[in-house]
């Protein structure tokens, strides 16, 4: 006995832990590192330091997300994730010319990034006042150094603020407050004064625009004037445009109705007015204007009209001696959505316009074409009907004929493309970033099979075995195309070749599934897991159900390759073919009950006012159980056993052959409950049948405000927190897991021993306590917090497990196996050698994640909210999808790739060696057989 | 009495402490008119978490039968508490006297109740806690009864230091036995080598001879 312990030792010393393999890093894995939609005023085309001749995109996205994008590829130069205390729908971006930083201004701070690496050079924190503009002071007033150039601020509040940073240190020069209660609206400057444009309510509901002058240098107020704008503003969103940092400040607004167009020069006091008329058909929804933002370019500016059928556009000069304002020229009428953006080229300015067929460049002082280009259809695009939004251009236009255009727009459909001369560029998938839930789903035809061997397996057998014939008469249809394909086969499995990515590879071992995704944006994405994360179809969930919005939405895998969605404000779920996005909405189809076949009674859980009620499925009134944490304490998380969740073994094997019986419930749930009075966090696992409490913990000094994750599996639990420092301990994040067995003796089944079935309900008639399992926990120390938990899903359960657990600090995703953080590694003392035996180590208080356990190697993955597991055709190997802002897939083999060859196992040596063995057979065969002859013929 | 008054008075939060009685209900889930019924009364004591049970009131009408063989109803047990009222689900049979019953108060530190549960067993030879038989069903007394068990919330295991390493005043680790010099720890290498030399450098110089 002894000796067989001993020989196993060496067993202990393979690595338990299976890293990502150099070649496998960028094949296995895929990632959309997303910025979220770009924001039209946070958006703009710049060189990253004066004199550099190329320039990147830079954009503050809807998720506050500052990025820079090359344009040549689309890929992301650097982004900052921004994190603001409360929502704020208002984020500002701003650049001077020829500068090498960008200011960001989000809820309370402002900070200057530097533009070519993005590191932050200064930040600022104005406390719980959020801002309302952020601008950059484009001139020169003498004592300001040319290479920083100072931000200008206005704070909303009780009194609102202006406020002039340096530029290079972030320091206030002066601050302006408004005493007199106006509604602050935004800011512009002059190249002689800052002007602060507020709004004031009149008794008959609308608004009247105030503009006051300050002063640069000292931020004194030098005059005020007072537009009465309130017949034609009655809120604030009809101002249509406030120029910033143009030669002449353009105020533009518009009535309700879009009858009349209303523009004042700001620091005058005159206002011309134009009526709108209306060229196209339908209602005018949208009124935008397009204004260049260099100070040394012509005071030219573009009114864009959008009605849901056509758009059109008007161009405006502005005479600046004068003070007038004139209508220069039409650009005509165009059915469809279009999208106007500006760019100047020296003091010239151009507006280019970008519709679903066409790219066309205009010059600003007369209606001539200066380019036109149609758009060219992208060869594996998934715009379908998308539209082109808004965007930024950045042209080169020589004697009067544009050389390159190229432009960043974002379409309907969330994907945010570089048109170049009206090619497609790039395209980024950014509807992603929005996504609420996911769902993986598999092939209709690798479903079939396996629903065709299952049929086979619940047969008996004379009609199992007929099946099976016709099953393999029908498969010969496809013997043809087989021996056709047998060739590229070959090559492609000697000669190395990859799956090309533009084929929905029909792999054998499953790593080839659909994720469905649903995105606040109402949308609905598939990606295809084997061609990197290809996005394969993109609809619009409106088309699908009209006047429908996605707030919470469930998404279930059905059988043949279809998904079905179930949202609360959606009247009856949707179903959608996997494949291509069309839906089938059949009412047969949908799937309204669990399959009940097994069961006489279905419970189901919901989170209602705190409480947690079981209830009999579909039947909410018919509560079962209800579990409420004491007053103070509210439940902070819910995380149950998944579904599909198999177990191979029923029990663990001791290092000397005896066994614990797991204690293995299928309707486990685990309640995580803080109370913010006590500092206290709770674990509660219930039975989500009967409601029992089987095991509780709780743990002091806690800091509620940060994540706790937690997850069930098998007959574990894993949890982590952050604690708070106290008078024992210090701050610190710590992961818990504790292991449930049927009782604490090996070699005894407890309670359960006899029983073959158990209920929840039920009674027992077993002899002790079976609401009780043994719960065996440990903690650990672990280096950063975790936002989320989810753990492997093999096909079988044999594999060993591996909890993914998202790292929000280090952007990571780590996959800690389950087999180090064993709550049966001993304390205090070495590991004898039966432990030893089952590779448990010495208990560690500092649990370090692994170098190799990181699932993201070298790529950064920001905001991941989820993580899906699902299980591939080969037990080794479990299919990981991480989504939140970006995107991340990648496969794990927790256990080694045990059943599969690697890339580096050289298929033609292999061939090699069997034929020159062949060969060395066939040559020394006759001589032997002579030999022997000869032997016998000799004795 | 005067002991739990001067108790009541040094200290407010002790009226807590005192005995609670308690009333659970059961009531089955799937009729549609709700009439619970009372289950048990007890007495509660958060000070010594212990339970006293007043009286026991088994459900009537227990179908009779295997559990494993016909779908039972669910019934729900409940406890009626201004806070919060807890509930758990177990089937009708279970109140079968051929059942040992258990009824679990789930309490928290201070010994306020959280949460309850209930469990069955087989008749075993387990000496009860804490009993009551039933006074009004007198054939079944001697079987029919439930036993309340009190579970204290659990405290979550704590990270295990390893041994904090101790400075005596001199600020050295105490009981750390100076370093050996290197003479001292490889004087056997030395002498072994010095040994070889001799040995084989004789030798050597024999043979040339």
């Amino acid at each position: 006995m002894r000796l067989q312990e001993l020989l196993l030792l060496p067993a202990i010393l393979i690595p338990t832990v299976q890293a990502i393999f150099a070649d496998d890093a960028y094949h296995v894995d895929y990632h959309w590192a997303l910025v979220g939609q770009p924001q039209q005023h946070a958006t703009f085309f710049q060189q990253p330091f004066a004199g550099s001749k190329a320039s990147l995109i830079y954009t503050l996205s809807a998720h506050n997300v500052l990025a820079a994008i090359n344009p040549k590829d689309g890929s992301v130069v650097w982004r900052q994730l921004l994190t603001p205390s409360t929502n704020s729908s208002q984020t500002f971006l701003a650049a001077g010319e020829g500068q090498d930083t960008l200011i960001s201004a989000v809820d309370g701070q402002v900070a200057a990034w530097s533009s070519s690496d993005g590191r932050m050079v200064w930040e600022k924190q104005l406390g719980t006042s959020r801002i309302k503009d952020a601008e950059i002071i484009d001139f020169e007033d003498g004592k300001q150094a040319s290479t920083s150039k100072d931000a200008i601020v206005l704070m909303e509040g009780e009194t609102p603020t202006v406020m002039r940073l340096n530029g290079a240190t972030g320091k206030t020069k002066w601050q302006f407050a408004d005493t007199s209660g106006d509604v602050p609206f935004q800011l512009s400057s002059s190249a002689t004064s800052v002007y602060y444009i507020a709004h004031h309510g009149t008794f008959l509901g609308g608004y009247k625009i105030k503009v006051s002058s300050l002063s640069p240098v000292n931020g004194d107020k030098l005059d005020s004037y007072t537009l009465s704008s309130d017949s034609e503003v009655s809120s604030p969103e009809s101002i249509l445009f406030a120029g910033a940092n143009t030669a002449s400040p353009l105020l533009v607004w518009a009535d309700k109705a879009h009858k009349v167009l209303k523009i004042n020069i700001i620091g005058t006091k005159g206002v011309a007015s134009f009526n709108i008329e209306n060229k196209g058909s339908g209602e005018i929804e949208r009124v935008t204007v397009h204004a260049p933002s260099r100070i040394t370019s012509l005071p030219h500016f573009l009114v864009q009209y959008q009605t849901s059928l056509s758009q059109w556009a008007e161009v405006y000069h502005v005479d600046v001696n004068k003070g007038t304002i004139s209508k220069a020229y039409d650009i005509p009428n165009m059915s469809g959505n279009g999208a106007f953006s500006t760019s100047t080229v020296d003091a010239n300015v151009y507006f280019t316009r970008v519709t679903t067929e066409e790219m066309i460049i205009y010059s600003s002082a007369s209606h001539g074409i200066v380019g036109r280009w149609n758009r060219k259809v992208l060869g594996a695009s998934t715009e379908g009907d998308a539209y082109p939004l808004y965007g930024v251009t950045e042209a080169v236009v020589r004697s009067n004929t544009a050389q390159a255009v190229r432009s960043a727009i974002l379409f309907s459909n969330g994907d945010w493309s570089l048109l170049r001369n009206g090619e497609s560029l790039w395209t980024r998938p950014e509807a992603l970033a929005s996504t609420l839930s996911a769902v993986f789903t598999s092939y209709p035809e690798a479903e079939t099979l396996a629903q065709q061997l299952d049929i086979e397996g619940h047969q008996n057998v004379v009609s199992a075995f007929i099946h099976r014939l016709m099953r393999h008469i029908d498969d010969l249809r496809h013997l043809p195309t087989w021996f056709q394909s047998l060739p590229t086969n070959l090559m492609a499995s000697f000669g190395g070749a990859t799956i090309s990515p533009d084929s929905i590879k029909k792999d054998s071992f499953g790593f080839g599934k659909i994720v469905i995704l649903a995105t606040a944006r109402n949308r609905l994405i598939a990606l295809d897991t084997a061609a990197q994360g290809k996005v394969l179809w993109n609809v619009d969930v409106s088309s699908i159900a009209p006047g429908s919005k996605l707030t919470a939405p469930q998404l279930t895998s059905l059988p043949n390759g279809r998904v079905q969605i179930t949202d609360p404000r959606l009247s009856t779920p949707i179903i959608v073919n996997a494949l291509t996005g069309e839906s089938n909405n059949l009412q047969s189809d949908i799937v309204t009950t669990v399959p009940t076949g097994q069961f006489s009674t279905v419970v189901e859980y919901t989170l209602k006012d705190g409480e947690l009620q079981g209830h009999i499925f579909g039947r909410p009134d018919e509560v079962v159980w209800q579990f409420k944490p004491l007053d103070g304490e509210r439940i902070h998380g819910i995380a149950a056993r998944p579904l599909d969740d198999p177990v191979a073994s029923i029990g663990k094997v001791l290092g000397d052959r005896r066994v614990l019986y797991k204690y293995l419930n299928a309707n486990l749930v685990l309640v995580t409950g803080v109370s913010e009075i006590t500092s206290t966090a709770s674990v509660y696992l219930l039975d989500s049948v009967s409601g029992n409490v089987l095991y509780s913990a709780s743990h002091r000094d806690v800091d509620t405000t940060r994540f706790i994750a937690s997850t069930v599996s098998e007959n574990w639990l894993a949890y982590s927190f952050t604690s708070a420092s106290s008078s024992v301990g210090s701050r610190g994040h710590q992961l818990v897991i504790a292991e449930l067995f049927e009782s604490s003796l090996p070699n005894d089944r407890g309670p359960l021993a006899a029983s073959g079935n158990f209920s929840s309900t039920d009674p027992s008639s077993t002899v002790g306590d079976i609401s009780k399992p043994y719960a065996k926990s440990q903690t650990y120390h672990i280096p950063e917090e975790i936002s989320h938990m989810s753990v492997t899903h093999t096909k079988q359960g044999i594999s060993s497990r591996q909890i993914l657990a998202v790292l929000p600090q280090s952007h990571a995703v780590v996959g800690i196996p389950r087999q180090i953080v064993d709550p049966r590694r001993p304390i205090g003392r070495d590991p004898t050698a039966s432990e030893a035996s089952e590779g448990l180590m010495k208990y560690a208080p500092n649990l370090e994640f692994d170098p190799k356990w990181y699932l993201n190697h070298k790529r950064e993955v920001f905001g991941i909210k989820n993580v899906i597991t699902t299980p591939s055709s080969l037990e080794s190997t479990s299919l990981v999808f991480a989504y939140g802002l970006d995107v991340f897939g990648t496969r794990v083999a927790p256990s080694f790739t045990f059943d599969i060859l690697g890339k580096d196992f050289n298929k033609p040596q292999m061939l090699l060696t069997v034929a020159a063995l062949g060969v060395g057979v066939l040559v020394v065969a006759p001589l032997v057989k002579r030999k022997q002859i000869n032997a016998r013929w000799t004795t | 009495m005067r002991i739990s008054l001067s108790a009541l008075a040094l200290v407010p939060t002790l009226l807590l402490a005192a005995p609670q009685p308690l009333t659970i209900y059961t009531s089955p889930v799937s009729s549609t008119s709700n009439t619970p019924a009372t289950l048990l009364t007890l007495n509660y004591d958060p000070t010594t978490l212990s339970a006293e049970i007043l009286s026991y009131n088994p459900p009537k009408d227990i179908p009779s039968g295997d559990p494993k063989a016909t779908s039972s109803p669910l019934t729900r047990i409940f406890l009626n508490n201004p806070s919060s009222s807890p509930s758990v689900a177990t089937s009708i049979l279970s109140f079968s006297p051929t059942y040992q019953k258990t009824l679990i108060l789930h309490v928290d530190d201070a010994g306020e109740i959280y949460h309850i549960g209930f469990a069955t067993s087989g008749r075993g030879v387990q000496s009860p806690p804490n009993k009551a038989g039933n006074g009004e069903n007198d054939h079944s007394a001697a079987e029919d009864e439930i036993l309340v068990e009190v579970v204290k919330k659990g405290v979550g295991p704590q990270v295990h230091f390893n041994k904090p390493v101790v400075l005596n005043k001199e600020g050295k680790v105490e009981g750390k036995e100076p370093e050996k010099s290197f003479i001292q720890k490889y004087w056997w290498a030395i002498a072994l080598f010095l040994l070889i030399q001799l040995v084989a450098g004789g030798g050597g110089g024999d043979e040339k001879k």
